[in-house]
């Protein structure tokens, strides 16, 4: 009796190593096998069987890349729109969701599923009138179009997360104040926002990371190379006749290690902050 | 989204917008030879992702929530797809992919699965198979986490009166935490539902374009072409307005849905 527990433990143990290490290495597989590649060169990149090692550490794709396509530029623009629609967002999205947050009128809950709605609809119905919309504002291939799209995008994801965020601050403390004589432009800058400050570095860097990544908008409204952000200048390597891999990849690798040390740093507030919202929904 | 609509209603032409057509452009997307086939890719991807990704992240949440040696350093790596960039994934998945020199048939062929190559995203279904993958890869950790909040939930002596009663692993698997997820998996398989309804883009886009031969055209990836590549502006507003009504219909239910609970929880 004791000798098949025992036995049936062990297999246990067998089974959950071996599945997490099944689950480990094809989660990792797949940056391992991008910085290798973007590590290699020439023939050794184009053999098949493939090394599973890198045979140089020449990172000659690294050089080539930032020789000869503005990949600098690219990230930098795309630093630039996604920082600069994150604050636009968050000082917009702030004020908004104190509103929903703090103040009683008519309609309110109506107001906040409307902004939840939007946060839902698909990118793409917006992005035709949005260009339509460009082309006759004449904010087609600029960044600040980019910007605008990125600020609309992310403004309800905005109002919604520090909406939760407000809610979970206690109003009691704010009545502290307001009896003191307050106002509540001093409550909200003073008191509230320090307070939710983790919720809001959290809220601002999914915002980034959402504008770090967008494509479909950068793709379409965006021409010319200078005007290019990292999105659109990593797609752009595919459909060449020859594809260099190295240098894709080299690129690719430059391009994902920023939100990747950004969320690694974040981990804990952001999951902590997702998993309390799908708790509670 | 009114700018959309009004456009839905125009004629196609480049530039300006057509003359009125009323629901002319809509009769055309319905009746389209495209249109069921696309719908079709569209339905098949979302069940793809809701299934895999619910299996897949149940089972991470579970395997994380116990304790071993290496616990957080797993977790962290467990949500790194989710930080990598849509694009940047597309292109590593498209290089293991490749016919010639990738190293998924490698591996495939080393470990004796199978003898031919595959050919992953130029034949069909194969490509909406592989892409559906990579799609489950990138999404499944939002599965994780959220189960992984959704079992802390889970009150301990519920495990342990069902162990003093007998229970074995699978019964209380069965019997207590699945039905203690419900509530996080109606509110995941709504979410998955939505967003890979409407975002489904970046990868069919980059790696296949819809193809090959449609294979992999969903109507996401069809209004796009419609409106920036054939410059039927009309028409992708029509694709567009069907698309937000039908996600619609699955925002009010997951509304509904968060709604009702809130009613409950106050």
């Amino acid at each position: 009796m004791i000798k098949t527990y025992a036995l049936k433990r062990t297999f246990w143990e067998i089974a959950f190593y071996t599945s997490l290490l099944v689950l480990l290495a094809s989660v990792v597989f797949p940056f391992f096998w991008m910085v290798k590649t973007s590590l290699e060169t020439g023939r050794s990149l184009f053999s098949y069987p493939p090394h599973l090692l890198p045979q140089s550490y020449a990172a000659e794709g690294y050089r080539t890349v930032l020789d000869q396509t503005p990949v600098g530029l690219w990230m930098w623009n795309s630093f630039v729109v996604a920082f600069v629609s994150t604050i636009m967002a968050l000082a917009a999205g702030v004020s908004g969701a104190y509103g929903l947050s703090r103040f009683r009128y008519r309609g309110k809950r109506m107001l906040a599923l409307v902004i939840l709605t939007t946060q839902m609809m698909p990118p793409l119905v917006l992005i035709i009138p949005i260009y339509a919309i460009f082309i006759r504002l004449g904010l087609t291939n600029s960044l600040f179009g980019l910007i605008l799209g990125n600020f609309a995008f992310s403004l309800p994801v905005v109002i919604w997360m520090m909406k939760s965020i407000f809610d979970s601050i206690p109003f009691e403390i704010e009545e502290a104040a307001r009896v003191d004589g307050a106002s509540w432009l001093y409550i909200l800058t003073r008191i509230t926002v320090p307070i939710g400050l983790p919720g809001l570095v959290a809220t601002g860097i999914f915002t980034f990371l959402n504008g770090w990544d967008e494509f479909m908008l950068a793709r379409t409204i965006v021409t010319t190379t200078d005007k290019w952000v990292g999105t659109v200048g990593l797609a752009s390597f595919i459909g060449q006749y020859v594809t260099p891999w190295d240098q894709i990849l080299a690129a690719a690798t430059i391009f994902t290690l920023p939100p990747v040390i950004l969320f690694l740093t974040v981990q804990k507030y952001f999951i902590a902050g997702l998993g309390a919202g799908a708790v509670k929904g | 989204m009114a700018h959309a609509i009004f456009i839905s209603v125009h004629a196609d032409s480049i530039g300006s917008i057509g003359r009125f057509v009323g629901i002319e452009q809509y009769e055309g997307v319905l009746s389209s030879s495209y249109f069921p086939r696309v719908m079709r890719t569209s339905v098949l991807w979302i069940v793809g992702n809701v299934v895999f990704v619910w299996i897949v992240g149940l089972g991470t949440a579970l395997m994380l929530d116990r304790n071993f040696p290496g616990r957080p350093l797993a977790r962290a790596m467990v949500i790194l797809p989710w930080a990598i960039p849509y694009v940047a994934a597309g292109l590593i998945w498209g290089w293991m992919f490749d016919y010639e020199f990738g190293v998924l048939n490698y591996l495939i062929q080393s470990a004796g699965i199978s003898n031919d190559k595959i050919n992953f995203i130029l034949a069909c279904p194969d490509a909406l198979i592989s892409l559906t993958g990579v799609s489950i890869w990138k999404l499944f950790p939002l599965g994780t986490v959220m189960f992984l909040a959704g079992l802390q939930t889970i009150p301990l002596e519920y495990y342990e009166a069902a162990r003093v009663d007998g229970a074995g692993p699978i019964q209380c698997l069965w019997h207590i935490t699945l039905p203690g997820l419900r509530n996080v998996t109606i509110m995941l398989t709504l979410l998955i539902t939505i967003w890979t309804f409407g975002r489904a883009f970046t990868i069919i886009f980059l790696l296949t374009e819809g193809g090959p031969a449609g294979c992999t055209e969903n109507v996401v990836i069809r209004s796009y072409l419609e409106a920036f590549k054939f410059f039927h502006l009309g028409t992708a507003s029509a694709i567009g307005v069907i698309v937000l009504a039908i996600s619609l219909i699955f925002s009010i239910a997951f509304l509904a849905y968060a709604y009702r609970r809130e009613a409950k929880s106050d």
